[in-house]
C-alpha cells in the first residue's frame, strides 16, 4: 500500500484540507481490520456453521444494544461501570503516585512498601475477591476496592522507575541554583517523571475497567458485567455479545481520551506525541 | 492374491466393526451442588455400577452454574446434565435446545412429609405478611434460578412487582443468613443446609415456604439430548440402571452412617452434620427416579408467566422416561 502523507496533496489543495483527508485515509485504513473481523462474524453467523446460541448475528447484537439504549438500561449499566472504573482509577492515581513518590524519596517507606510491591505486583489480585466481599459485602465499596487493589500497583511501579530514571544534571542543577526538596520535586522531579507516570495511568486505566466488569460478573447486580453474566443465566447470548461490544466500546474510548489527555498534559514534552497506546 | 488381498480387507473390516461395537459409550454427568446432584456421588459407589467400563464410561464433571451447563449440552461438551426446572425452559427456549429430554428426576420440593425451602425475614423487621415486602430488599442467589422464580411468583401472587415495588439483592446462597442479619436484605431464601443455621433460627422467622408459592416444585432434573439418547440408548438404560441401583444405596436409611461419612468426604464438613441427609427432613428423591412431570410443567408455566422464557413448553414432549422406566423395571426382576 502506498504511503500517503501531508507532503503528497494535490497541487492547489489547502494544507488544512490535504491533512484532513490523511487522516481521514489512515482513520479508515486502520478500520479495515475491524470492518473485516465485523463482516466475518455477520457472515459466520448466519452461514449456519452455528447455532444462534453459539453465536448470534452482529445485526442482532446490534439490534440488542439499540433496544438498550432506548430503554435506558445501556445507560444505566455503562454509568455505573463507569463510576465504579473511574473513581477506583482516581483512587490509584492518587495512591499510587503519592506512595511512588514517597518510595523514591524516602528509605522508610521504600523498605516498608518494596515487599508489599514486589509480592503484590504479580499476584492475581482478584483472588482477594471472596475476602474483600466477606469483609466489605457485595456493594459498591467492595467492588471499587478490588479494582484499587488491582489498577493501583502499575502506577506505583511507574511513578518509582519514573523518579529514579530522572537525569541527576536535572536535579544537581536546580540544587545549585538554590531549589529546596519541595521545590525540587515540584518543579523539577516531578515533571521530568511525568511521561512514565503517564504510562503508568494509561496502564491503569483499561485495567480498572477490566476489573471492574469482572468483579461485577462474580459479584452480579447492575453494571455491563453485571449485565452480561445475567444474559449468560438466561441463555441469551446475543446479550452476552451486545456486552462485549459494549465494553469493547468503552474501553476504546477511555484508552483514546486517556491518550488524548496526555498529549494534551505533556505538550511541552517530547514524547508527548508518541504515548503508548495511542 | 486378489482372493487373499479380499479376505484380508474382510477380516479388518469385522474386526474394525467388533471393536467398534465393543467400545463402550462415553457419558459425562454435570453436578453443580455437592451430595445434592447424584452426580458428585454416584463414583463413590464404583462397586455398584455394574455395566461401567462394558457399556458405557462414565466422567463426572463439576460446573460453576447453570449457564456454564447449558453451554456445554449445546456444545456437545456434556450427555447428562443436572438442571433445575427455570433452566430446563431456559435451555429449550432462549438457548434453542428443543431436543432436550426430561430423563429422570433428582429432587422434588414441597412433597407431603418432606423438607420445603423456607423464606426467612427478621423477627424485629416488621414484616408479617408478604405485603408488608413493599419497598423491601429482597436476597436471591440470581435472576431465573428455582428460588428466585419461587420467590417471584409469591410475591406476583400478592401484587408485588420486582422495581416497582421490591428491590432484588444478588448473593450467594451459604451467604444468606448474613445477607438477612446483617440487614443488607429484608428476606432470603434459605435452602439445605444453611436453614439449619442456629443464628437464622434464632433470629429469623419463615414468612411463607416453597410449597406456598409454587405447590410441589420438580427442582431438579437429569437432561439429555434427544440424538445421544437415540444412538446410545442401550448403553443410557445400562447407566440408569446403575444410578438407580446407587440411589437405592443412598436412600437406605441402614446405609445412612456411611452415606454421612461419604458426603463429610467431599464437602469436608463433620459427618453428624449430615443427619437430615436423605431423610425425610431432606426434600423428596424419588427412589425410582421418576420425575413428577405434571409439577414439572406448572413449574416450567410458571417461569413463562414471569417472563423468563417466552413460549410455551410442553413437558410431556420433551420428556424421555422409558430409560428410567427400563432401568427400574430390570432392578425389580
Amino acid at each position: 500500500m502506498a504511503r500517503v502523507t501531508a507532503t503528497d496533496r494535490p497541487n492547489g489543495w489547502p494544507e488544512k484540507a490535504a491533512r484532513i483527508a490523511v487522516t481521514l485515509y489512515w482513520g479508515a485504513a486502520r478500520a479495515v481490520s475491524v470492518v473485516v473481523l465485523l463482516a466475518a462474524w455477520e457472515l459466520l453467523a448466519r452461514s449456519g456453521m452455528f447455532t444462534h446460541y453459539q453465536l448470534p448475528a452482529l445485526s442482532d447484537v446490534i439490534e440488542r444494544i439499540w433496544r438498550d439504549g432506548l430503554s435506558g438500561d445501556l445507560w444505566i449499566n455503562t454509568a455505573l461501570t463507569l463510576y465504579r472504573a473511574l473513581t477506583a482509577f482516581c483512587i490509584c492515581a492518587v495512591g499510587g503516585v503519592l506512595i511512588g513518590m514517597a518510595m523514591s524519596r524516602n528509605v522508610i517507606a521504600n523498605w516498608f512498601f518494596d515487599p508489599i510491591v514486589s509480592v503484590g505486583f504479580p499476584m492475581p489480585k482478584i483472588a482477594f475477591l471472596p475476602v474483600v466481599i466477606l469483609w466489605l459485602g457485595v456493594f459498591d465499596v467492595s467492588k471499587i476496592t478490588i479494582i484499587v487493589i488491582d489498577a493501583i500497583f502499575p502506577v506505583i511501579a511507574a511513578t518509582v522507575i519514573a523518579i529514579q530514571g530522572v537525569e541527576k544534571e536535572l536535579i544537581w542543577s536546580a540544587r545549585n541554583m538554590g531549589a529546596s526538596n519541595r521545590e525540587l520535586l515540584t518543579q523539577v522531579i516531578l515533571p521530568a517523571a511525568s511521561p512514565q507516570i503517564m504510562t503508568g495511568l494509561q496502564v491503569a486505566l483499561p485495567l480498572s475497567l477490566i476489573v471492574a466488569v469482572v468483579a461485577e460478573m462474580l459479584m452480579g447486580g447492575y453494571g455491563l458485567g453485571g449485565a452480561m453474566i445475567t444474559a449468560s443465566r438466561f441463555a441469551n447470548s446475543t446479550g452476552v455479545f451486545a456486552g462485549i461490544v459494549e465494553i469493547a466500546v468503552v474501553g476504546y474510548a477511555l484508552v483514546k481520551i486517556m491518550a488524548l489527555a496526555r498529549r494534551r498534559l505533556l505538550i511541552w514534552h517530547q514524547e508527548a506525541n508518541a504515548p503508548s497506546t495511542a | 492374491m486378489r482372493l487373499l488381498k479380499l479376505a484380508l480387507a474382510g477380516a479388518c473390516a469385522l474386526a474394525l466393526t467388533a471393536a467398534a461395537k465393543a467400545e463402550p459409550v462415553k457419558i459425562r454427568m454435570s453436578w453443580v451442588v455437592p451430595v445434592a446432584n447424584w452426580g458428585s456421588v454416584i463414583l463413590e459407589k464404583k462397586d455398584l455400577l455394574t455395566h461401567l467400563g462394558k457399556s458405557y464410561t462414565l466422567d463426572v464433571i463439576r460446573y460453576q452454574g447453570t449457564p456454564q451447563t447449558i453451554t456445554a449440552i449445546a456444545n456437545n461438551e456434556l450427555e447428562v446434565a443436572s438442571l433445575a426446572y427455570s433452566s430446563f425452559a431456559i435451555a429449550i427456549d432462549n438457548a434453542g435446545l428443543d431436543d432436550l429430554r426430561v430423563i429422570a428426576d433428582e429432587f422434588q420440593d414441597g412433597v407431603p412429609g418432606y423438607y420445603t425451602d423456607q423464606y426467612y425475614v427478621r423477627k424485629d423487621s416488621g414484616i408479617n405478611k408478604v405485603e408488608d415486602l413493599k419497598g423491601k430488599v429482597i436476597g436471591t442467589n440470581g435472576g431465573g434460578s428455582a428460588v428466585d422464580v419461587a420467590i417471584r411468583a409469591m410475591l406476583h401472587k400478592h401484587g408485588l412487582e420486582e422495581k416497582r415495588d421490591y428491590t432484588m439483592l444478588e448473593g450467594p446462597l451459604p451467604a444468606m443468613p448474613a445477607m438477612l442479619l446483617e440487614k443488607k436484605a429484608d428476606l432470603i431464601p434459605a435452602v439445605l443446609p444453611f436453614s439449619f443455621n442456629p443464628k437464622l433460627r434464632e433470629e429469623g422467622r419463615v414468612l411463607f415456604n416453597q410449597t406456598e408459592a409454587l405447590g410441589i416444585t420438580q427442582m431438579i432434573i437429569l437432561v439429555a439430548r434427544k440424538p445421544f439418547i437415540d444412538k446410545n440408548r442401550a448403553a443410557m438404560v445400562d447407566f440408569m440402571e446403575d444410578l438407580v441401583r446407587v440411589v437405592h444405596w443412598y436412600l437406605d436409611p441402614k446405609n445412612h452412617d456411611e452415606v454421612a461419612k461419604i458426603a463429610s468426604a467431599l464437602t469436608k464438613v463433620p459427618p453428624e452434620r449430615f443427619g437430615w441427609l436423605f431423610t425425610k427432613q431432606d426434600t423428596y428423591r424419588d427412589i425410582d427416579l421418576l420425575p413428577n412431570l405434571e409439577a414439572l410443567q406448572r413449574n416450567v408455566d410458571t417461569t413463562r408467566e414471569l417472563g423468563f422464557v417466552k413460549n410455551k413448553i410442553d413437558v410431556a414432549g420433551h420428556s424421555d422416561l422409558s430409560l428410567v422406566k427400563e432401568a427400574a423395571a430390570r432392578l425389580k426382576k
